[in-house]
C-alpha cells in the first residue's frame, strides 16, 4: 500500500535518506522511530509527494507516486502533522472540510459525497461535538483530532502521521493513537482498513499501539520488525547513543524501553542499578514522574562536583559518539554521595518519561 | 453548499451596496442631482444591440456605432426618461466615469490585498507588498520627466504599468532559487525592491524641476480626470482577473495551513503561488497604473471584510473585492465634494489608518 525502494533525499547537499526501503500494508500499523535529525519527518514528506527524492521509488496503492498529479497523490494518502498553524478563525468543520480539496475542481462546489466524508471523519474522531467552533478556541487535543478528522475526510487508502502526539499530554496520546489503531483495523465508513505508517517519537506508546517498528538513524533504516525485536535491537541503543534497559510493561503488557544513564542498570555498579530497575518496572511512578518533572531544573545537578564522577561512567559504556558523551556529561552529579539516592530516581523518572 | 449560499448572499448584499454608493455618488457635486434623475439617465444609456449592417450604413446617424470594415451596429434605447441635457451631461460625461473608474480600482486593490495577505500569512501585507506600486510610481515618474518620447509609444499609464509589471517581475525572480519561492524570502525582497526604488522616485523627484506638482499629485493617488476609455480598459481587465482568483480561492484557504500542509492535501503548492502572485501582480498594475499609488485600499478592507465573514476566501475574496469599490467610491466622493479637491489617495490613509490601528486595538491581531 505504501511503498519505498532504495529511497534517497539530500537537502542542501546533506544525505537525508539514504537507500530506505520500506512496505506497509493495509490493516498495518507500522511505527516510524529513531533519534531527532534521523529523517523520519523527510520521509513522511518524500512518501507523500510534498517533497521529490533525489533517488529510488515510491508507490502508493499500487501506483508510482513520481506519475501521480498532486490531487492523485492526495486522494490516495493523508497526512496528519504534528501540529497546523490554526491561528485563523476557520470553524471545526471548514478545517476538516479541507480534507475534500483533492476532489473538488476549482469552481466545484463540495456535494453530498464530501459532506457525507466530513461528517462522518467528525464522528470518527470525536470533532462533531464542536463543529462550529473556531480552531483556534481548541486545546492542543482537540486540534489533533481536527487535523485525524481532515486525513479521514480525505478518505484515503493510507495514511501517514509526522509525530501526531508529541505535544500531547498522555491522555491525548492514547486517544490520539486509539483512532489511529481504529482506522487501521477498519470500521470506518467504508469499511475498508488503512495502511498507516506514523513517526512516533516516544518508543514505549510506538511499540504499544504498533504492529512493527522501523527503526531509521541517520537516513538509514537500520532495524525493522515487531516491536519487541527492534526495541531489542542493539542497534536502537546505538541510534540513540544510550544505553537501555527492555521491560515488560505491567499494566498494558507491551514492551517497555528505558534510556538509563551512566552508571544506572550498570553491573558495576549495583546500588544504582537497583534503584534503576525498580523505577524503570514501576508504570505508575512513571506516570507520576511525568507530573512532577515540570519544575524541576536540569541547572542544578551539573553544577560544580560532577567531575570525579564523570571518569569512572564514561568507561561504564561503550558509547565514543558525541550524543552519549554528553548525555554523561549532564548527569555527572547523579552517583554524588548524600542527595544522590534521590536525585538519581527523579532524572530516571524523568528519562523514561520523555 | 453552505459556503456557497452564504458567499451568494453576502455578495448580492454588497452588490447591492455598491449600486447604492455608486447612484448616491453620481448625485452628489456642486450641482446636486436627485438619486431619482440619476436613475433616468442611467436608465436612458441602456442600449441593446438589435442589428448589424454592413456596408455604407450612414455612420453620423444616431444609435448607430460603427466598427472596422463599414460594418455598424444598431441599437435601441429601450428607456426614455425625461432628463435635463445638462444633468445627463454631469452624470455621463463628468461623474460616472470617474466613479466607475474609483469601484474598479478598489475592486482591484482591496481583491489583490486579500490575496496578498493570505498568501504572505501576514496581515501587514498589502497589494505592493512585491513592489508593484513602487515599480508603477517610477514609470510614471520617468514617463513625466523624461525629455524623451517614451518607446512602443507607453504613454504614462503605459509606463507605470510596465514599470509595475517589472519590479512585481524582479522580486519573484530576485526570492526563487532553485525553483522555490519561499514566502519569507519573497516579503523581505519585496520591502528592499521598494526601498530601492523609493529612492530612485526620491532622485527623479528633485530631479523634476516644474513638474514636481504633477508627480507628486500623481503619487498620491487620484481618480479626477478619468476618461471611459480608462473605464473600458479596467473593465475588460479587473471583473476577469477578479474571477481567476476566486478560482483559487480554495488553494488559498488550504495555503493558510502552511505550503507543507496544503502539498499534502493535493495543492501544487509552486502553481499555485505563481498563478496567484502573477494575477494579483498584475490586477494591481493595472489599478496603480490609471490611478496612482492609493494605500489603505487593499490593506484595510480585506480586514474589515474578515471580521464580517470569516477568513473563507470562497467568501472573503468577493465580498472583499465588492466592498473595495464601494469604499473607494465613498472615499473618492469625499475627495472631491470638499471646498478644495483633494487626492483620494489622502482620503483612503485619512479614513483608513485610523480604521486600522482600530482594529490593532480592539483585536488579537492573528497571524493569518
Amino acid at each position: 500500500m505504501i511503498g519505498a525502494r532504495d529511497l534517497g533525499v539530500a537537502l542542501g547537499g546533506e544525505r537525508v535518506l539514504d537507500g530506505v526501503s520500506l512496505s506497509v500494508d493495509a490493516g498495518e500499523l507500522v511505527g516510524l522511530v529513531g533519534p531527532n535529525g534521523a529523517g523520519k519527518t523527510t520521509l513522511v514528506r518524500a512518501l507523500n509527494g510534498t517533497l521529490d527524492p533525489g533517488a529510488g521509488e515510491r508507490e502508493l496503492d499500487g501506483d508510482r507516486v513520481a506519475g501521480l498529479s498532486r490531487r492523485a497523490v492526495a486522494r490516495r494518502v493523508a497526512t496528519v502533522p504534528q501540529e497546523a498553524t490554526f491561528s485563523f478563525e476557520f470553524t471545526v468543520e471548514a478545517a476538516v472540510e479541507m480534507g475534500r480539496t483533492p476532489y473538488v475542481s476549482r469552481f466545484g462546489r463540495t456535494d453530498r459525497d464530501d459532506a457525507d466524508a466530513v461528517r462522518a471523519a467528525m464522528e470518527r474522531a470525536g470533532v462533531a461535538g464542536f463543529a462550529d467552533r473556531s480552531v483556534t478556541t481548541l486545546s492542543g487535543g482537540e486540534r489533533q483530532r481536527v487535523l485525524f478528522a481532515r486525513a479521514l475526510a480525505q478518505e484515503t487508502p493510507a495514511l501517514l502521521l509526522d509525530e501526531p502526539t508529541a505535544s500531547l499530554d498522555i491522555n491525548h496520546q492514547v486517544r490520539t493513537l486509539r483512532l489511529v489503531r481504529d482506522a487501521v483495523e477498519g470500521g470506518g465508513a467504508d469499511g475498508a482498513g488503512k495502511a498507516a505508517l506514523a513517526a512516533i517519537h516516544d518508543l514505549n506508546l510506538a511499540a504499544r499501539f504498533c504492529d512493527r517498528l522501523i527503526l531509521l538513524a541517520d537516513g538509514r533504516v537500520r532495524a525493522e520488525g515487531d516491536p519487541e525485536a527492534v526495541l531489542g535491537d542493539p542497534a536502537l541503543a546505538e541510534a540513540f547513543g544510550v544505553r537501555v534497559a527492555l521491560n515488560r510493561d505491567p499494566a498494558v503488557g507491551s514492551p517497555l524501553v528505558t534510556a538509563l544513564e551512566d552508571g544506572e542498570g550498570d553491573r558495576t555498579t549495583a546500588g544504582v542499578d537497583a534503584r534503576g530497575a525498580e523505577r524503570a518496572s514501576g508504570d505508575e511512578e512513571d506516570g507520576g514522574g511525568g507530573e512532577r518533572d515540570g519544575d524541576r531544573d536540569d541547572g542544578g545537578d551539573d553544577d560544580g562536583d560532577g567531575g570525579g564522577d564523570n571518569e569512572d561512567g564514561d568507561d561504564g559504556d561503550g558509547n565514543g559518539d558525541d550524543a552519549g558523551t554528553r548525555v554523561e556529561a549532564d548527569r555527572g552529579g547523579g552517583g554524588d554521595t548524600d542527595a544522590g539516592g534521590d536525585g538519581g530516581s527523579d532524572r530516571a523518572d524523568r528519562r523514561s518519561d520523555r | 453548499m453552505r459556503v456557497w449560499r452564504r458567499a451568494g448572499w453576502y455578495s448580492a448584499a454588497l452588490a447591492a451596496v455598491l449600486a447604492a454608493v455608486v447612484t448616491v455618488s453620481a448625485g452628489i457635486g456642486p450641482v446636486s442631482i436627485p438619486a431619482r434623475t440619476v436613475l433616468s439617465v442611467l436608465a436612458n444609456a441602456v442600449a441593446v444591440p438589435v442589428g448589424v449592417d454592413a456596408g455604407t450604413a450612414d455612420a453620423a446617424r444616431a444609435g448607430v456605432t460603427s466598427l472596422a470594415g463599414g460594418v455598424s451596429v444598431r441599437y435601441v434605447h429601450p428607456f426614455a426618461f425625461p432628463v435635463s441635457d445638462v444633468e445627463r451631461t454631469i452624470v455621463m460625461r463628468v461623474r460616472l466615469p470617474r466613479i466607475l473608474l474609483g469601484a474598479l480600482v478598489g475592486t482591484a486593490l482591496a481583491a489583490a490585498g486579500t490575496v496578498m495577505q493570505g498568501f504572505f500569512r501576514n496581515p501587514m501585507a498589502d497589494p505592493s507588498i512585491v513592489g508593484v506600486s513602487s515599480g508603477a510610481a517610477v514609470g510614471a515618474v520617468f514617463a513625466i520627466v523624461s525629455p524623451l518620447a517614451l518607446p512602443f509609444g507607453l504613454g504614462l499609464q503605459g509606463a507605470a504599468f510596465a514599470g509595475a509589471l517589472a519590479a512585481g517581475f524582479g522580486v519573484y525572480l530576485i526570492a526563487t532559487r532553485d525553483g522555490r519561492t519561499p514566502v519569507a524570502t519573497l516579503l523581505l525582497a519585496g520591502v528592499a525592491v521598494q526601498t530601492l526604488l523609493g529612492a530612485a522616485v526620491s532622485f527623479l523627484l528633485l530631479r523634476s524641476g516644474e513638474s514636481m506638482r504633477r508627480i507628486v499629485y500623481w503619487l498620491m493617488g487620484h481618480l479626477d480626470g478619468a476618461s471611459w476609455g480608462d473605464v473600458t480598459g479596467l473593465a475588460l481587465v479587473v471583473p476577469v482577473l477578479v474571477v481567476v482568483l476566486f478560482a483559487y480561492a480554495r488553494d488559498l484557504n488550504v495555503l493558510l495551513l502552511g505550503e507543507s500542509d496544503a502539498g499534502a492535501l493535493g495543492v501544487n503548492v509552486a502553481r499555485s503561488k505563481r498563478g496567484l502572485l502573477a494575477v494579483s501582480s498584475v490586477l494591481t498594475a493595472a489599478a496603480v497604473a490609471v490611478s496612482g499609488v492609493i494605500g489603505f485600499v487593499g490593506l484595510v478592507v480585506p480586514h474589515a471584510l474578515r471580521l464580517v465573514v470569516g477568513p473563507d476566501h470562497r467568501i472573503l475574496l468577493p465580498t472583499s473585492a465588492l466592498a473595495g469599490g464601494s469604499f473607494l467610491v465613498a472615499a473618492d466622493t469625499l475627495a472631491r465634494s470638499g471646498a478644495a479637491e483633494v487626492p483620494v489617495g489622502i482620503v483612503t490613509a485619512a479614513a483608513g489608518a485610523p480604521f486600522f490601528l482600530y482594529l490593532l486595538r480592539t483585536r488579537e491581531v492573528y497571524e493569518l
